[in-house]
């Protein structure tokens, strides 16, 4: 039945296997207004929380993010009806270290000054920047404009690190700015010698990332640890994210929660990490009028042939099949931990109307790869109704 | 009777009963990662509270969005309540927005699957919020 099997983008398997469950892997692209910065900075924030910083290390890193995001929405340049779903916004945590990522685009005459502004910030010494911090914010309060640059001081500052910046064409009148800041939770302590990155920390790494995503339409990443907090923050940012009437709306939640308790409950956990979710990817991807919903994670060989024998059955079953194996399986008690989400994967199937598409990779003789991909038609479907497409 | 009070959260239900008032409803959103284990505090207290129950129950259930194994957990509840009716005057009402046909249809799924016809109300509402 290949017509239940889909072709995972290669970049989603190796930013999952480069991820560790104490690792962070989240981007964004799309639309920046305050409100899905809001969004963003909050999911951030409760993965931050699990770290068990100190408070103060809390503080740097969320301020940092914070000063990152509003450097796009006050800096990006509009390009009429065009730019929208281009900005990039990626938070990584390897280890001790966090790593932000924007990108946004600018017009090419802006990009001299922007740059004077960034190599003058690179040159300064910790006190320099203090008192320039100063003098940008006395100047300020006398211009138009606020907030010019005092973003970039701030992110120099907090972070303690030389800004990382690059230009790329975008097209004849416009660039994207990227800019990579770097923030060690140890900073402070002496003796700290130079942390092995791996390759999907690096900035050409995030930049064929960036053009990946665009490629293949995805919205949002989220690659790390799913338990019931991150769920919750999922569903909040989906809840007032997608366009669309109430009905529309509980068949992508209700959905998306059964993919991810899908993961927290089934998905494969090594012994030593059990107690703290599973590791998994979700990502949102939106082409050809085809609103998807998706997840990779981590599943033993064993559990791989049930499902893939379990997801062809109820792919190929109709409407009434379905209703009927539902409600057999809404009866059922006796299997609550030990069957792999069966009535989940039933409310996927009628909740989205479509087939679910999965892809199996077997990475060893213990454990596989388990893609799954829920998709929901944005177009006029049978009984009449349009769902609006995200505008 | 003590009543059972638990406040509403963003993966569980509001559950307010308060038998000195006739009031027992469950309220909000339900997608708990363990629903049994939730849910099983229901049971324990409806229990007591049907060794010596009012002349009449009446059940309010509101709920906007559960995941399946909450689902589960409510079939259980409606079977639990469908048994008590036997011996004792009880009632579910089901409350559903009426923007969300889904889960109206969600609730017949429930009354005919499970027999209910007789002891179980579907009611639109437009009130979104529960009370309490």
């Amino acid at each position: 039945m290949t017509e239940n099997k889909i072709n995972t983008p290669s970049f989603l398997w190796e930013l999952l296997s480069a991820t560790s469950i104490e690792d962070l892997n989240y981007l964004y692209k799309g639309e920046f207004s305050e409100d899905i910065a809001h969004y963003l900075l909050l999911l951030a924030e409760k993965n931050i929380e699990r770290d068990q910083l100190k408070g103060r290390v809390k503080k740097r890193v969320f301020h940092i993010l914070v000063e990152s995001v509003q450097n796009i929405t006050r800096h990006q340049d509009v390009i009429e009806e065009k730019n929208i779903q281009k900005a990039l916004f990626s938070i990584q945590k390897f280890k001790n270290i966090y790593l932000v990522t924007t990108a946004n685009l600018v017009k090419k005459t802006k990009i001299p000054y922007l740059q004077q502004k960034l190599e003058t910030i690179n040159s300064m010494s910790e006190e320099e920047l203090t008192q320039f911090y100063k003098d940008v914010l006395i100047e300020d309060s006398f211009t138009a404009k606020g907030g010019a640059g005092l973003g970039l001081i701030e992110i120099a500052r907090k972070s303690g690190n030389k800004l990382l910046y690059d230009f790329k064409d975008y097209d004849s009148n416009h660039s994207f700015f990227y800019m990579h800041t770097f923030i060690k939770l140890d900073q402070g302590q002496s003796g700290s010698g130079k942390i092995f990155l791996p390759r999907t920390y690096s900035f050409d790494y995030i930049k064929s990332i960036h053009d990946s995503l665009e490629r293949e339409n995805i919205l949002l990443v989220y690659c790390s640890v799913f338990d019931q907090p991150s769920l919750i923050t999922l569903i909040s940012i989906l809840n007032s994210q997608i366009k669309g009437d109430l009905p529309f709306r509980k068949k992508i939640i209700s959905t998306l929660v059964e993919m991810l308790q899908n993961i927290i409950h089934h998905g494969y956990v090594r012994k030593d990490q059990k107690g703290r979710g599973a590791l998994g990817m979700f990502y949102i991807s939106y082409k050809d009028q085809i609103f998807s919903l998706n997840t990779i994670n981590y599943v033993s060989n064993k559990d791989a042939r049930e499902l893939r024998s379990y997801l062809d059955y109820i792919n190929g079953m109709d409407k009434n099949e379905l209703e009927q194996a539902y409600n057999k399986q809404l009866l059922n008690f006796s299997d609550e931990e030990t069957n792999l989400g069966g009535l989940g994967f039933l409310e996927m199937r009628l909740k989205s109307e479509n087939p679910l598409l999965y892809e199996i990779k077997q990475i060893n003789e213990f454990i596989s790869y388990f893609a799954l991909k829920v998709n929901f038609s944005l177009k006029k479907s049978d009984d009449g109704k349009t769902h609006n497409k995200e505008d | 009777m003590e009543k059972l009070i638990i406040k509403k959260t963003d993966e569980t239900p509001a559950v307010i009963f308060m038998p000195e008032k006739g009031v027992f409803q469950l309220a909000g959103t339900s997608w708990p990662e363990n629903a049994s284990k939730f849910y099983q505090q229901i049971f324990d207290w409806l229990d007591k509270y049907f060794l010596d129950p009012l002349p009449e129950t009446v059940f309010d259930i509101r709920l906007t969005y559960f995941n399946t194994s909450s689902a589960k957990q409510l079939v259980r509840l409606m079977l639990y309540l469908k048994e008590k009716a036997q011996q004792h005057k009880v009632k579910i009402r089901w409350y559903y927005n009426k923007d969300d046909y889904e889960n109206f249809l969600e609730a017949e799924r429930y009354r005919t699957l499970l027999g209910l016809e007789g002891i179980m109300e579907i009611i639109e509402s437009e009130v979104k919020k529960p009370t309490g």
